[in-house]
């Protein structure tokens, strides 16, 4: 038990994405999520059969049925659907009481139980990440209301919901808007998303459309081609703010700040406040008269 | 005016909740409530972040506290760290203090007694970051710990018994949300004859 400081290092491509889906029952969560890549459904919540266009799905009915999935059962799949993510969560838990009695009161988890259930399912998702998998974590949705308005979270008891967050890269909701079904990616006041995608609002293809089909695999792809941009972007903002950090330490007295004024404006917001920041640590202050930096008067001393 | 981050988030926070007084609020903006043990711990962690070299250790120490971890936590710390940045939402300016910066991600410690995700991904506080930074990702590193008793240390200790990072995004429309709640908030000062003291 420690804790360990390193070296930041650049971000990998991003090649596998753990995406959460949540909605209302009933407005197609598990068809859209059948239009990822070469999906398998794993069915802890026994309603896949309602879903149209229903593609290749395992009835989940204990945890012991997840784990004896094998490498190669996998093998012929590039999706992995977890329907619903809220009771995959309860099944391992009850796997894990079973296995361990003293992690479980009263069929409910203890504070160690919690301690594995998160342990178990964040490994559980990296080892299908490493076999080379997409995840789509499907979660019902709870409306909470809150005075007037009515609050849209994840329907996922208690504190595992806050590993179905960590884990996720991206998290949209589907609602019907103007009688169409869309899939929103950014959050509002009143309900969550997460969208490293920068996505619009993107209508959802009618269920008879061709252009349903593969409907999720794009959406996928396209997170993915911002995230590996995003990377791209990070790696040359990284090398700016790195030689400007350099530049920035070896500048002392006002002049040698007021120099460097013409360039650092041009410079993005990360660096102009590193490059304020070094200047007050310098003992300097802006004066707005002479539009530069001069020495910040002494303090009286009583 | 000038007002912190912090300042527009409490109210955000008392605005959405149904039971939050008005009184606690306005004496926050103003500065008049002392901090809670809780926060001074807060910012105790923060100090021993924010000179924290590469290596390992299983002891943090500053500001008279004592940081026992008893968690495997491995944190990638930026070298750019507490920077202060500006923005203008028309006659509000906004200020806010990151813990670090890395390229175009912002990173932020927090510590608390229970993990609550949606406290945090609700919050303002990231998205005016990512706008004040002009940053396209944050994230948060946040230490569970509790007080302890701890008979061989003088001052306060506590025990960071778990670790979480949860990171958010840039989004379409988040000047915007940022926007809007800059003028909502500006409204209310003026209202409240609030003059709130955000660092210069």
């Amino acid at each position: 038990m420690s804790l360990k400081i390193i070296k930041s290092s650049d971000p990998i491509k991003v090649e596998r994405l753990n995406v959460v889906i949540y909605a209302q029952p009933g407005i197609g969560k598990t068809s859209l999520a059948f239009t990822a890549e070469s999906p398998l459904l794993l069915d802890f919540d026994q309603g896949a059969h309602r879903a149209a266009n229903r593609k290749d799905t395992v009835r989940v009915n204990s945890w012991g049925d997840v784990t004896a999935i094998s490498a190669d059962d996998l093998a012929p799949y590039s999706t992995v659907i977890v329907d619903t993510a809220g009771r995959a969560l309860d099944a391992l838990s009850a796997d894990i009481i079973r296995r361990d009695a003293k992690k479980g009161r009263g069929g409910a988890l203890t504070l160690q139980g919690y301690g594995s259930l998160k342990a178990e399912f964040i490994a559980w998702l990296k080892a299908l990440n490493g076999m080379g998998k997409d995840v789509v974590l499907i979660a019902h949705m709870d409306e909470q209301r809150n005075g007037d308005e009515i609050v849209e979270r994840l329907d996922v008891q208690g504190g595992s919901k806050g590993e179905i967050y960590k884990a996720a890269d991206a998290m949209g909701r589907i609602a019907i808007q103007s009688g169409k079904r869309v899939l929103l990616f950014s959050p509002t006041d009143a309900s969550f998303g997460k969208n490293p995608g920068n996505l619009d609002p993107l209508t959802i293809p009618d269920k008879n459309s061709p252009d349903f089909e593969g409907f999720l695999a794009g959406v996928i792809n396209s997170i993915k081609d911002a995230l590996n941009a995003m990377t791209e972007e990070q790696i040359k903002a990284q090398a700016v703010l790195e030689e400007w950090r350099s530049r920035i330490a070896e500048l002392d007295g006002a002049d040698a700040f007021n120099n460097e004024i013409p360039e650092i404006k041009k410079q993005p917001q990360a660096v102009q406040a590193l490059f304020a920041h070094a200047a007050t640590a310098a003992g300097l202050v802006f004066d707005k008269k002479a539009s530069g930096y001069v020495s910040a008067p002494a303090q009286k001393v009583a | 005016m000038l007002a912190r981050v912090s300042n527009l988030e409490a109210f955000r926070y008392w605005r959405e909740s149904e039971d939050a007084e008005l009184e606690p609020l306005l004496a926050s903006i103003r500065e008049e409530s002392p901090p809670s043990s809780a926060m001074a711990a807060g910012t105790a962690l923060h100090a021993a972040l924010e000179t924290a070299q590469e290596g390992e250790c299983d002891v943090l120490y500053a500001e008279g506290y004592k940081f026992i971890i008893r968690a495997d936590v491995t944190l990638a710390l930026p070298r750019v760290r507490e920077i202060r940045g500006y923005k203008n939402y028309g006659p509000l300016r906004v200020t806010g203090k990151v813990d670090c910066i890395e390229g175009k991600r912002v990173d932020d410690h927090k510590s608390t007694g229970r993990f609550d995700p949606e406290r945090y991904i609700e919050g303002y506080q990231w998205r005016y970051y990512l706008d004040l930074f002009d940053a396209d990702r944050f994230r948060w590193n946040v230490f569970e710990m509790d007080a302890v008793d701890d008979y061989n240390h003088a001052g306060p200790a506590y025990e960071v018994f778990a670790f979480h990072q949860l990171e958010q995004f840039r989004y379409p429309g988040l000047h915007q949300d940022c926007a809007t709640l800059a003028a909502d908030f500006y409204e209310f000062a003026r209202a409240h004859n609030l003059t709130p003291r955000a660092a210069a």
